[in-house]
């Protein structure tokens, strides 16, 4: 349990918060939602997060029968918001976006207070796959000749990245050391700099999302090399994907919802009912899809399952970069 | 031209206009509010513009855009407490002028200068967005460490006389702004496993708590020693000789700041320090900068507001959002289905141009507003201080807290309050301190980058671009060493003579 490491008050209210949580949240499960329901964002406004989160809560508002509101409590690279999100009272009236970073970080930060562990596993929204993306002028055509290119050049080619432990930057690990190339990560805040920084010729490859990337390709300025997924179906058309390289990385973004681990069962049923209904309504699909992400959707344990393999996923990659 | 002239048509039509106006008066609420940001206004009202007609949404946003970062100016002026980071160089002359007596013409003159930064930067969105946007793109790690490291030497200008307590207060920033996760290597440092401090440090509750709370502390020590003095604001335009001094200073601060928002990274309120900083190195009067400077405010307020244009070059000609709010703008294009970028202008030629037209009618309203409403704003000196102070912690607390919802940051902001206090008593300029918080991580990020792009080739950090920068930034040191150079070189010759 990762969220020992807390403050000594943390702990205490964490744990207040959940003997008192228990007790009483058995007995108004029949009756949830009772209150306008919060939905905690751990990263700031604006960003990709906010955007899926703020679409998800106006939509599915009414399909819970209850406002939800939405809190951007950022910091920590997320671990500020997992926390609040994760030692909340467990009666559904706090729950979070459970992105990409939570299956990371705990790897990859030391004393990262928080872990998937600490959430139960409401829905899956979106997962698009991350993709390497070039300069159209920079002479490199595919994955294969990326690598030639850093094997005549050890050192030389310099791969941007969202940041240290991203998983754009494990990803870009992944593929060097299974490729056996050296590489230079350039971290950035977030993807968006990477990609400019790439259009701009400052760097040579970006890694980052298929959606991130996705209006630069329509625009042709910047092109994409390779999609890190094994299903064909989350590709691109007439880009090879990575597998069929012979490069099994599979830890693109995502985002989803969780509760706090112990929300009793009826009210759980309740937000993966509410999900369920949110994720066929096609006004909802249209809007995400609007921008730039189609929606993935896997809902409860199935969520739950995938969730921990990728927690697993990106341990693995970790180690394979040696960070 | 016809696009320019249907443009502006569109945005004339009687509901559009409505609507832009009442984005232009929320965003100055929510500017001079301290706390409630641009990004935290844009943020807010983004959500709800989804629903409506494109143009409207999409102007909605730059009305509240333009209107806080001109709001902020308001509270700086008027409390000596700067309502977004942008205006923290405004508070240092727009307050000493208030405290001056004159109020009204520190209004006047903030209300002009973001009006024509405002008019010049949307003019160069017109007509110059491609060329400023290649010239944009130019900036890679190695020319923003130029520009940080340039914006770092406001430190000097905004230090007053005390250049080395301001020194001090700027590393105080910086060490401040290492508090936490680190976004390069994801290093965790100074937290000592305290949450609330892995998150770092936000400047917004620093900035609220160290310029408000002294100003608080101050007014209640004032209480009872001196009748406050009525304020009467009849004046809000300076003389025409004082105005037409000032433009240059305004015409160059617009340029810089019109520059520095087109940079992705980079916002209004670097803009606004840059702006001011060079202000006081070209000026005539350098030493009036800090003590109730008309060319202080006019360069800060230019420049901040003229990086709300600036900041939409990148966004439409290239997609790029250069900040939070232009994020936050490409999320309600990309909503509305609209892709900015290179096809925009060509797939949405007539949305182009009515946004183009919609950024100048929405700076025309900020004038109007903030001519016709200074007298209004400035009503704020004549409320009681029993009523007046308890209102100010209260909006603060708000601020603070609303910008994370975290009780840690409204804690932090009071603890900054008193660090002010301290400042204050002991002469210590606060300006640096803020500077430095904001400006460090992007120090070090770029730092970082640059060394892993340049290797060990130290030349490397050397750009043609970054050189002319760095440059820049050596120059108000090395000027008046030059010039102390050439007078004894003269008065040698004369001797020899």
């Amino acid at each position: 349990m990762r969220l020992t490491q807390l403050t000594g008050a943390g702990a205490a209210l964490a744990l207040a918060g959940l003997t008192l949580g228990l007790g009483a949240a058995a007995a108004q499960a029949a009756d949830y939602p009772q209150k306008p329901v919060e939905l905690v964002i751990p990263f700031s406004q604006g960003g990709g997060t906010d955007q899926v989160g703020r679409i998800f809560a106006q939509y599915a508002e009414k399909y819970l029968g209850t406002e939800i509101f939405v809190s951007n409590r950022t910091g920590g690279s997320g671990a500020v918001g997992f926390a609040y999100g994760a030692a909340a009272k467990p009666d559904g009236h706090v729950i979070t976006m459970v992105v990409t970073t939570l299956a990371a970080a705990p790897h990859t930060i030391e004393q990262y207070p928080v872990s998937h562990e600490d959430f139960a596993p409401v829905c899956l929204l979106t997962a698009p796959p991350a993709v390497l993306a070039v300069h159209p002028d920079s002479g490199i055509d595919s994955l294969e000749d990326l690598i030639a290119k850093a094997k005549a050049e050890p050192g030389k080619i310099t791969i941007g990245t969202a940041g240290p432990g991203s998983n754009t930057h494990l990803i870009a690990a992944s593929l060097a050391d299974k490729a056996g190339i050296d590489v230079r990560y350039v971290p950035n805040k977030g993807s968006g700099p990477a990609l400019t920084s790439t259009y701009g010729k400052h760097i040579d490859v970006a890694v980052a999302d298929k959606a991130e990337v996705a209006p630069w390709i329509a625009d042709g300025r910047l092109k994409v090399i390779t999609v890190f997924t094994d299903d064909p179906a989350i590709g691109i058309e007439g880009v090879k994907l990575a597998s069929e390289s012979g490069f099994n990385i599979d830890i693109g973004s995502f985002r989803a919802i969780g509760a706090p681990k112990g929300t009793p069962p009826a009210v759980m049923d309740a937000l993966v009912e509410t999900c369920r209904k949110t994720a066929e309504d096609p006004e909802f699909v249209e809007h995400i899809t609007k921008t730039g992400t189609e929606p993935y959707v896997l809902l409860g344990e199935k969520f739950g399952t995938w969730l921990a393999n990728k927690h697993k996923a990106f341990g693995d990659a970790v180690k394979a970069a040696g960070l | 031209m016809n696009l320019l002239v249907d443009g502006f048509s569109a945005v004339l039509e009687l509901q559009t206009l409505l609507y832009l106006a009442g984005a232009v008066l929320l965003g100055i609420t929510a500017g001079a509010i301290p706390g409630i940001s641009a990004t935290m206004g844009v943020a807010l009202l983004a959500p709800l513009t989804f629903t409506m007609d494109p143009l409207v949404g999409i102007l909605s946003l730059v009305g509240v855009y333009c209107g806080a970062v001109y709001g902020g100016s308001l509270s700086a002026i008027l409390l000596g407490i700067p309502g977004t980071p942008g205006a923290v160089a405004t508070t240092l002359d727009g307050y000493a002028l208030s405290r001056q007596g004159k109020p009204g013409i520190a209004l006047g003159i903030a209300t002009l200068s973001s009006f024509l930064g405002g008019t010049l930067s949307a003019a160069a969105l017109m007509l110059l967005s491609y060329p400023i946007a290649d010239f944009a793109l130019a900036f890679g790690p190695q020319e923003y460490l130029a520009l940080v490291v340039f914006a770092m030497t406001a430190m000097a200008a905004l230090s007053g006389g005390a250049f080395l307590k301001g020194l001090f207060a700027g590393f105080i920033g910086l060490f401040l702004a290492g508090i936490g996760i680190d976004e390069t290597y994801g290093v965790s440092r100074y937290h000592f496993g305290y949450l609330m401090l892995m998150g770092g440090i936000s400047f917004i509750p620093v900035t609220i708590g160290l310029f408000a709370i002294p100003e608080t502390l101050l007014s209640i020590e004032r209480i009872g020693l001196a009748p406050r003095r009525a304020l009467r604001v009849n004046k809000i335009l300076p003389g025409r000789g004082i105005l037409l001094s000032l433009l240059p200073a305004q015409l160059r601060s617009s340029v810089i700041g019109t520059i520095v928002g087109a940079v992705p990274g980079a916002g209004s309120d670097v803009a606004a320090i840059v702006g001011y900083s060079q202000g006081k190195v070209l000026s005539r009067h350098p030493e009036k900068f800090g003590t109730g400077s008309e060319e202080g405010v006019a360069c800060a307020e230019s420049a901040n507001n003229a990086a709300t244009g600036g900041s939409l070059i990148p966004l439409l000609t290239l997609g790029i959002p250069g900040g939070a709010v232009t994020a936050i703008m490409l999320g309600t294009f990309m909503t509305h289905g609209l892709q900015p970028g290179p096809l925009l202008l060509h797939n949405n030629a007539e949305l182009v141009y009515q946004i183009f037209a919609g950024v100048f009618v929405a700076n025309i309203l900020l004038l109007i507003f903030g001519l016709s409403g200074s007298k209004l704003f400035a009503k704020v000196l004549q409320i009681p201080e029993s009523i007046l102070i308890p209102s100010i912690l209260l909006l603060c607390a708000i601020g603070a807290f609303a910008m994370r919802t975290s009780p840690v940051d409204v804690l932090i902001m009071f603890i900054a309050g008193m660090v002010g206090y301290v400042m204050v008593k002991t002469g210590i300029p606060r300006a640096p301190l803020i500077i430095g918080l904001i400006l460090g991580p992007m120090l070090e990020g770029e730092l970082a980058r640059s060394l892993i792009l340049i290797g060990t080739d130290w030349t490397g950090l050397f750009t043609p671009i970054s050189s002319v920068i760095w440059l820049l930034a050596i120059t108000p040191f090395v000027l008046p060493l030059a010039r102390r150079a050439t007078r004894q070189f003269r008065n040698r010759i004369k001797t020899k003579n």
